[in-house]
């Protein structure tokens, strides 16, 4: 490519510019976008009905502790994906590691509980909980995504992972309001694998979905 | 701070000062904004890439980026990690399809444009040619083991399941090859 070729395309890049809006700071799209999926996912836990129990579940402090890490999950790859909008998300490298950090607790104590509880693996089959969780996380991730291509991201596949991990622990909370079936089989099967596999989808897919 | 650093923030300075008048509209900034990067990508992409035709490449699809993604640089962040951020991507990008198109396991070592588009170092081209006859001399099944297993990254199972070999015998096969080559090459 000879630099007369590169001179015309950076004249017809100059004759195509147009005033741009700047980004906002991702904190302040993370907040935005965050605020519209949890009031989203908090009325499709009033539609779809609080469990009888919560008002035990809600002193009930390995419950608590795991709404917790789920909320840290989606909080923090909520966060991550604002930043990973940017190219060089503003070089806080750190916001990738809280949500793997988040996630691993999580599956640490999942599997501690289903050493001591026991797993009640049931198999798949058809669950109230597919259609309630998919109600609960397809906002959310619309919001997400909306919000990342927004952005330019240098990370499409970590940004695949972050958004995914983001509605689908949003979702979760939403799930463990709803569906009164606390084993660590049921929520496997009903609450997460739902979200694993749109993860895989969007993992392969990440490089085209996540195009600019 | 020495001289050189004092430099590139100046130079960042600069750059960052176009970019954002070229967000409120300056095409003259603009221009030359998309100017002076054009310099400094290419020169950037230079000692990474085996070929000079790959680095003007991405140096356009740089500036592409740099044009659809304005509006995600802030005014109080340094130009210079926003860009090489978009250069870093484009650049694996771009290989990642070069490669995943076996472009440069297609190219005819006789085409013209061989040694300047896919050898790393043009003054080992002869080699190249060498290392091409010895293999045309070999047995049809011993080329083939030699290629997947050297050439094409197959591991030695693959290599044997697909050849109807043992492993060892996948491996005494490829190692006898080599040893040919090396002996023809003087090496």
């Amino acid at each position: 490519m000879s630099n007369e070729v590169l001179d015309e395309m950076i004249g017809q890049l100059t004759g195509e510019l147009q005033p741009v809006n700047r980004l906002a700071h991702p904190l302040r799209r993370a907040v935005f976008f965050g605020a519209l999926a949890v009031l989203y996912v908090a009325s499709v836990v009033l539609f779809v009905g609080v469990r009888a129990d919560i008002a035990d579940k809600l002193h009930d402090l390995p419950f608590l502790f795991e709404l917790s890490i789920a909320g840290l999950v989606a909080l923090s790859s909520g966060l991550a994906s604002a930043w990973l909008a940017v190219p060089d998300y503003r070089e806080q490298r750190w916001l990738l590691f809280a949500p793997l950090a988040g996630l691993f607790v999580f599956v640490l104590w999942s599997v501690l509980r289903g050493y001591v509880e026991g797993a009640y693996f049931q198999g798949v089959h058809w669950d109230h909980c597919f259609e309630d969780g998919a109600l609960m996380g397809i906002l959310p991730a619309a919001l997400i995504m909306f919000m990342a291509r927004g952005g330019a991201t240098t990370h499409p596949l970590l940004m695949a992972g972050m958004n995914v991990l983001s509605f689908g622990a949003l979702a979760y909370i939403g799930l463990r309001f709803t569906c009164a079936m606390d084993t660590i089989g049921h929520g496997c099967i009903t609450h997460l694998l739902p979200f694993i596999l749109i993860g895989v989808l969007m993992g392969a897919a990440a490089r085209r979905l996540y195009r600019w | 701070m020495s001289q050189d650093s004092e430099n590139q923030a100046l130079e960042d300075d600069q750059w960052a000062h176009w970019a954002l008048a070229a967000q409120k509209g300056d095409k003259r900034a603009y221009g030359e904004l998309l100017h002076a990067l054009s310099g400094y990508v290419r020169s950037y992409l230079a000692g990474s890439l085996a070929n000079a035709d790959w680095a003007d490449d991405i140096t356009q699809e740089v500036l592409l980026s740099v044009h659809k993604s304005l509006a995600t640089y802030s005014a109080d962040r340094p130009f210079r990690p926003w860009l090489i951020s978009i250069i870093k991507f484009r650049r694996a990008d771009f290989l990642r399809k070069h490669y995943n198109k076996r472009d440069h396991a297609k190219a005819s070592l006789d085409h013209p444009d061989f040694l300047t588009s896919y050898v790393t170092n043009p003054q080992y081209s002869g080699e190249y040619k060498d290392v091409e006859k010895i293999l045309a001399s070999l047995p049809d099944d011993q080329r083939t083991v030699f290629q997947r297993l050297k050439l094409e990254g197959y591991t030695a199972q693959e290599v044997a399941n697909e050849m109807g070999m043992s492993e060892s015998a996948v491996k005494v096969s490829a190692h006898r090859t080599l040893k040919k080559i090396k002996d023809a090459l003087g090496t």
